[in-house]
């Protein structure tokens, strides 16, 4: 491990009002958005500061790595603590991933099929057929959505992005900034197609009659694709801030922890969940 | 082990910004450990004293002080508090000060996210008291009164604003959990000092290290669940609702999914440093290193797929109660290695029982309790007799409290003259351990007995016959919790200095890098990495 050091100092940075700047932003946004679900204050300000506070906090915390990067703080040794933190947030974001995917397998395999064994003579329900593409017994009819078409062509939008990301990644490696600012080009461009296609499909199951109140098939839609989306949103704004960076000359061979983080951000949190949504939720 | 050739203390160079600016923007993880540590302490006293009024209604048969509403609410915020708000902020605490230390670090590798994950808490905890509040002004119907892991929540029952505010709170603590977990992973992988190889970090670091795997696991899941539970509440979907395909039992899933672990990641921080101090106070090395490491992956392994064990008694296929049932007997397993790791390294030592010690024996004593309630509890046929009664208050207790509180005395005690450069007042330390121990078990004896004859918990009412154990359960509680005062005290007086003055080694037997160091620590250690042989 000792060669990893490139020194034997440990860039530890000063005191910091980024931070509780975030937090009491997320206090103020949590705190408006339960008094307005509950019509106690429905006030919509105090969500809107709470979220330009933690956008400020993010954004001037953030503006502080890429500055301290760009003046030669961070080493290998900070480096590989930047890589490491950025593995393990992808961990957890798997796992909240896979919380969502694990409710749709739950409602397939277990929750509709028992809810139409039960003895006909005592169910509530005693012509629900418990299959999936099911909305459960109480659901408004609904066509459901097909998998060829464009969710299919969305998908191979976001896996092509993950593709000019690797040959932007590629670009910096053999010194060819020209390929390194394409290749993120094309990959910001596919994400946003991405996003404006959803929406297309949104109003399409709109169209179908899917609703959130179509039980359980529409809940698993709009939950899976909007967390989905949210990621999605997120990487299109690190995408759009690398390129941007990559414009000031950012980034070099040896120094490009940036880069590199992001695109596995993307790779890993956006575009294999969504491969996972059109393969379980649905092609199979 | 691990002898420091170059611990070098530097003077502070950069001076921190004074007052309260330095706490709220500090990267330093020794200002942060006191923080957390300071925070869980404060927690530990509220949630105390929510369960002093469940105590006091319970003194007696009948409805007396509180309406049943009120006393739902106060056993949810009990719980929550102590779980969320006091152990696990403590133990971050303990992490965030120690590890540096132990792996002769310069600090952790992430120290603003540190401090996100820091001062996120306070915030939380008022975000979860402020429906409390708000119902004594007429708005809303209180805080949270589901139960720490909100299973009667469904839609109608147990409505109100207080299971929104709980939700939010979740998220919070959640991001702030996880950040925590994130930064002591990298530490404890990047940060080591030259020849501190994985196999020689001590174990209080192990069981961190661990414990950030289960968090970065299980806290999205929770999260996640929360959503779900929010979404179903407020925004139409029915993940949890039958008539439209959904399944309230889902919702149990997800959340003991992440309870499980939870409770291992209450306890591994304890089982961690519980092996110091018993090594310190036997003039013994660590007994059984790599078993306890083992033992550790072993029950970070199977505390995954275990969790249904929670849930016998919700209907599921026999098939799957019989596979919950024997995995979580399993987990006695890797369990025992550890207790036997731990009476090895008392074997034929030479011991003194200074007041550390008391506790760490203490920790042993009660969490064997615990744990071999344990072993009886997921047996099917006896689950269904005992779930939700006083048996599993009682069990989760001595887990909880016999092992987990226990532990975080025994740690603050033994790192209490390292903080401060103060001997505390040992007459008075053995004092509150006695005072602890015999109320405690005061407390929650009864309570076998009472779940045995078939107390059921969550009740605030009860039938006479359960009268006498009640009585001296609420006495017990109430001495419980003034004897904490003690604790009090004597870390106020440990911290204004009224003591001896504390040498770097502390005590006698002391070993690892974090007693190399002068008492009390300089600002910044280890700037330039010791090396270790």
């Amino acid at each position: 491990m000792s060669e990893m050091r490139s020194d034997s100092h440990y860039y530890v940075p000063p005191p910091s009002h980024y931070p509780v700047t975030i937090n009491l932003g997320l206090f103020i946004l949590t705190l408006g958005l339960a008094l307005r679900i509950n019509a106690i204050a429905s006030g919509i300000i105090p969500i809107l500061a709470g979220i330009a506070m933690v956008l400020y906090g993010t954004f001037g915390w953030v503006g502080k790595i890429i500055c301290e990067d760009e003046s030669g703080n961070y080493h290998l040794w900070e480096d590989r603590s930047f890589r490491i933190g950025m593995a393990y947030f992808i961990l957890s974001e798997l796992a909240f991933f896979g919380a969502f995917l694990l409710a749709l397998m739950y409602v397939r395999v277990f929750a509709l099929p028992e809810l139409a064994s039960m003895d006909p003579h005592f169910t509530l329900w005693p012509d629900f057929k418990g299959t999936w593409l099911s909305g459960g017994p109480k659901s408004q009819a609904f066509t459901p959505l097909g998998a060829w078409g464009l969710p299919a062509v969305n998908s191979l939008l976001i896996l092509a992005s993950a593709v000019a990301l690797i040959w932007a990644r590629k670009g910096l490696s053999s010194a060819n900034r020209g390929q390194m600012v394409a290749g993120l080009a094309i990959a910001l461009t596919l994400g946003v197609a991405f996003l404006f296609q959803q929406a297309m499909e949104y109003r399409h199951a709109a169209e179908l009659g899917i609703t959130l109140a179509s039980g359980i098939y529409g809940t698993n839609f709009y939950m899976l694709t909007g967390v989905h989306g949210a990621h999605l949103l997120a990487g299109i704004i690190m995408l759009a801030v690398l390129l941007l960076r990559a414009f000031h000359g950012h980034f070099k061979a040896e120094s490009r922890v940036g880069l590199d983080l992001v695109s596995w951000y993307w790779n890993f949190a956006v575009v294999i969940p969504g491969l996972l949504v059109f393969i379980y939720f649905y092609w199979l | 082990m691990t002898e420091a050739i170059t611990a070098v203390a530097h003077d502070q160079h950069e001076h921190p910004p004074a007052g309260i600016m330095r706490w709220l923007t500090t990267t330093n993880h020794k200002d942060l450990g006191i923080l957390y540590m300071s925070f869980g302490g404060i927690m530990f006293f509220i949630g105390g004293a929510f369960i002093m009024a469940v105590r006091a209604e319970l003194l007696f048969p009948g409805l007396q002080l509180l309406s049943p509403g009120m006393y739902n609410q106060l056993f949810t915020l009990h719980a929550l508090i102590m779980v969320f708000g006091a152990i696990m902020p403590f133990a971050t605490g303990l992490n965030n000060y120690l590890i540096p230390l132990m792996i002769g670090a310069p600090d952790m590798a992430l120290p603003r996210v540190n401090n996100w994950g820091f001062w996120i808490l306070p915030f939380a905890a008022v975000l979860l008291l402020i429906p409390f509040f708000l119902q004594f002004f007429g708005i809303g119907s209180g805080a949270t009164a589901a139960g720490w892991v909100m299973h009667n929540t469904s839609l109608d029952l147990q409505s109100g604003i207080g299971i929104d505010f709980a939700i939010f709170t979740i998220h919070l603590l959640g991001l702030s959990s996880l950040t925590g977990a994130i930064n002591v992973v990298v530490t404890v992988l990047n940060m080591r000092a030259p020849g501190m190889t994985l196999m020689k970090i001590p174990l209080f670091v192990w069981a961190w290290l661990i414990t950030a795997f289960m968090l970065i696991l299980v806290i999205p899941v929770f999260s996640a669940a929360a959503t779900m539970l929010l979404t179903d509440r407020h925004f139409g979907t029915h993940f949890f609702d039958a008539a439209n395909g959904g399944d309230p039992i889902l919702l149990q899933h997800l959340i003991w999914f992440f309870g499980h672990p939870e409770v291992y990641i209450v306890l591994l921080p304890a089982w961690g440093l519980i092996p110091h101090i018993l090594a310190t106070f036997s003039r013994k090395p660590v007994y059984g290193y790599r078993a306890q490491v083992y033992a550790l992956w072993a029950i970070c392994f199977l505390s995954f797929i275990v969790w249904s064990h929670h849930m016998l008694t919700s209907g599921l296929p026999l098939a799957a109660e019989v596979y919950f049932m024997y995995a979580t007997m399993a987990i006695s397993i890797p369990t025992s290695v550890l207790v036997f790791c731990w009476l090895g390294a008392i074997w034929r030592g030479a011991m003194t029982f200074e007041t550390p010690m008391l506790f760490a024996l203490g920790f042993v004593a009660h969490f064997g309790m615990g744990a071999l309630t344990g072993l009886i509890l997921p047996d099917v046929a006896v689950n269904a007799q005992y779930h939700n009664s006083y048996v599993i208050v009682s069990h989760f207790h001595y887990t909880f409290f016999g092992g987990g509180i226990f532990g975080m005395m025994a740690a603050l005690y033994y790192w209490l003259p390292k903080f401060t450069g103060h001997m505390f007042d040992e007459k008075l330390g053995r004092l509150h351990f006695w005072l602890t121990t015999i109320f405690f078990n005061m407390t929650f004896i009864p309570q076998w007995f009472a779940g045995l004859d078939g107390m059921p918990r969550h009740i605030a009412d009860y039938a006479l016959r359960f009268s006498t154990f009640n009585l001296i359960s609420s006495v017990g509680a109430f001495s419980l919790g003034l004897s904490q005062l003690l604790l009090v005290y004597i870390v106020v007086r440990c911290v204004r200095g009224d003591g001896p003055k504390a040498t770097g080694q502390v005590w006698e037997g002391a070993q690892g890098l974090e007693f190399t160091v002068p008492s009390p620590l300089p600002y910044h250690t280890f700037e330039t990495p010791p090396e270790v042989k």
